[in-house]
């Protein structure tokens, strides 16, 4: 069964087992949705727009550009009956637009309902884990953007300059975060504490510290307690090793409000995971509750894996000719089969890749 | 994970600057010798190796992992919006981002025609003063639109100004002060970070030393 899945498909098969074992659900969902949906909610969206097209009954209707959307849309969690769900789809978008569109394909996982302590601990467990199924050494580095909304609330900032710092404090550029603090009418030690944050990078536990010490407001102050608790929780899980801090993890749509994490495995040269909470999202379609989840993009993995082999097409070529009777070829074919090796039957030897090759003769049998 | 640290750095004087740099950081043992030929050089101890590639492609060969690290101009970042961490301002070849033109260019009503390499920067700015414009791309040469008519301003690099003031042009609107950027490939960051961060820390204590 190995050796004719791809690394893609082995990968999707034990990430779907791994989900199953925490009680989540598979999720299909159609192909399209109404475009409006992506228009009224551009601002959770990635970059990249949606291909759209008009529908036989005239309805306006896109291409799905993003998996999360949808499944908040589409399902509902309670505090009682929280909904979690996975699913491998693919979605399309343009992230660079001079390539144009593309088909990104994906895995991953959704928690609708009470997003309490321990229903992200097991979603974050859950990326690590998943991130460890694909590579050996892989690292998972969590960030809160409630930390960084409330350092950015304490300087006082001119809105129109957030999403500048935010760009810098991504790049981890600190003359760009002073750059587009002056900008904003910002400076002084509440731009100085931001800096000191982006630039924090190590093990989740031995960082907390660093970070209560730079924690300035109510905000700062619940973003640490939540990553003290997700810490432990991690623990008691078990997690594997490789859970990091990293504030310089933050989004400028409005798509996380709080936990953020992306995940990292050697070779691939940017995140191959990326996830976080979204209750904003769920408040934004109408819904109660909060929600975290996360993507594996498996079309960033592609190069992890060794490439299939390149050997053989079958481990046996049976040749027959004109006047073999077809039930002779299929009796010999079943027999080969049924020993457990691959057949190739063909009238011709010309191009065909085998082990070994029989010849039936006009009869059906050997020559 | 270690290995030896893969740096692109930009073809012609910055990156014998900092080849220079490097080598007084005491980073990676002797350094190779800047105008050798070869396309790839390591240092002596094999801690560190080096392709020279042309100025504006460093952030495409750090972003995509060719490179752990690579040196680039915050001109060339901003205009090509890399995914990498802007680690260190190595603060050389300073120079300014400016709108230029002759006296008077950016008051002429109606859209204004704007000459440049460097088409994202200039658009960003002028939509951030909601500036009607007509962007040209040029490759080069750029001083030269204005006096033919073919643009009203650029959006160019200005070092001295002798250029500008030579062709009867001046600097009308600073856009951003530029200088070069050590930057890093971000799945590097996290799996050289040892590595990575001991040749940032020798870096700022050279750049210390020298101011």
């Amino acid at each position: 069964m190995d050796t004719i899945q791809s690394g893609e498909e082995r990968l999707v098969r034990e990430l779907r087992a791994l989900y199953a074992r925490y009680g989540y659900r598979p999720y299909r969902m159609s192909k399209f949705e109404e475009y409006d949906l992506y228009a009224n909610n551009r601002s959770f969206l990635p970059e990249g727009g949606a291909i759209a097209f008009t529908d036989t009954n005239g309805r306006l209707m896109a291409l799905k550009p993003d998996v999360t959307l949808s499944i908040a849309k589409n399902l509902a969690g309670t505090q009682d009956a929280p909904a979690r769900v996975y699913y491998d789809e693919s979605v399309y978008r343009a992230p660079d637009r001079q390539l144009g569109f593309q088909e990104i394909t994906q895995a991953g996982l959704e928690y609708l309902g009470e997003a309490d302590g321990y229903a992200c601990g097991e979603v974050v467990m859950l990326a690590a884990r998943s991130l460890a199924l694909i590579a050996p050494g892989s690292v998972l580095d969590v960030s809160h953007m409630g930390f960084i909304n409330g350092l950015v609330q304490a300087m006082g900032l001119e809105p129109a300059a957030r999403g500048e710092l935010l760009r810098a404090a991504a790049s981890r550029s600190i003359p760009g975060i002073r750059a587009a603090a002056a900008a904003g009418g910002a400076m002084g030690m509440p731009v100085e504490r931001l800096c000191r944050a982006v630039e924090i990078y190590g093990p989740l536990r031995e960082c907390l510290p660093l970070l209560q010490g730079l924690s300035v407001n109510g905000e700062t102050e619940r973003a640490v307690r939540e990553l003290a608790e997700l810490a432990g929780t991690l623990e008691s899980f078990g997690a594997p090793e490789g859970v990091n801090l990293d504030l310089s993890a933050v989004s400028d749509t409005e798509y996380y409000n709080g936990l953020l994490f992306k995940g990292y495995v050697p070779g691939a040269p940017a995140a191959v995971l990326s996830g976080g909470r979204y209750d904003s999202l769920l408040r934004k379609l109408g819904k109660p509750g909060g929600a975290i989840g996360f993507a594996v993009y498996l079309n960033l993995l592609e190069r992890l894996w060794p490439e299939e082999e390149e050997g053989y097409d079958a481990d046996v070529l049976l040749l027959y000719s004109e006047p073999t009777p077809p039930r002779a070829v299929a009796e010999r074919a079943r027999r080969i089969t049924e020993a457990g090796r691959s057949v190739l039957a063909r009238r011709s030897a010309q191009g065909a890749r085998c082990r070994e090759t029989v010849v039936l003769d006009e009869g059906g049998g050997t020559e | 994970m270690t290995g030896t640290l893969d740096i692109a750095l930009p073809k012609g004087r910055l990156g014998e600057k900092v080849l220079a740099l490097l080598s007084s950081a005491g980073a990676g043992g002797p350094q190779p010798d800047a105008h050798s030929r070869r396309l790839v050089l390591e240092s002596h101890d094999g801690a560190l190796r080096f392709f020279w590639v042309k100025p504006a492609d460093v952030p495409i060969y750090v972003a995509r992992g060719a490179a752990d690290l690579g040196v680039a101009g915050r001109d060339v970042l901003l205009e090509h919006g890399a995914e990498v961490y802007e680690l260190l301002d190595l603060g050389l070849g300073r120079c300014r981002m400016c709108v230029a033109g002759r006296p008077g260019a950016l008051s002429r009503g109606g859209t204004l025609r704007v000459a440049t390499k460097f088409p994202n920067i200039a658009t960003r700015h002028f939509q951030s003063r909601g500036r009607e414009i007509d962007i040209i791309k040029l490759n080069g040469s750029i001083e030269l639109a204005p006096l033919l008519g073919l643009a009203d301003v650029i959006v160019d690099i200005v070092e001295t100004g002798t250029t500008l003031r030579e062709n009867g042009l001046a600097v009308l609107e600073e856009i951003l002060p530029v200088s070069a950027r050590l930057v890093a490939n971000k799945a590097s960051f996290r799996f050289k970070h040892a590595q990575l961060s001991g040749l940032v820390d020798r870096l700022s204590a050279a750049l210390e030393g020298a101011n």
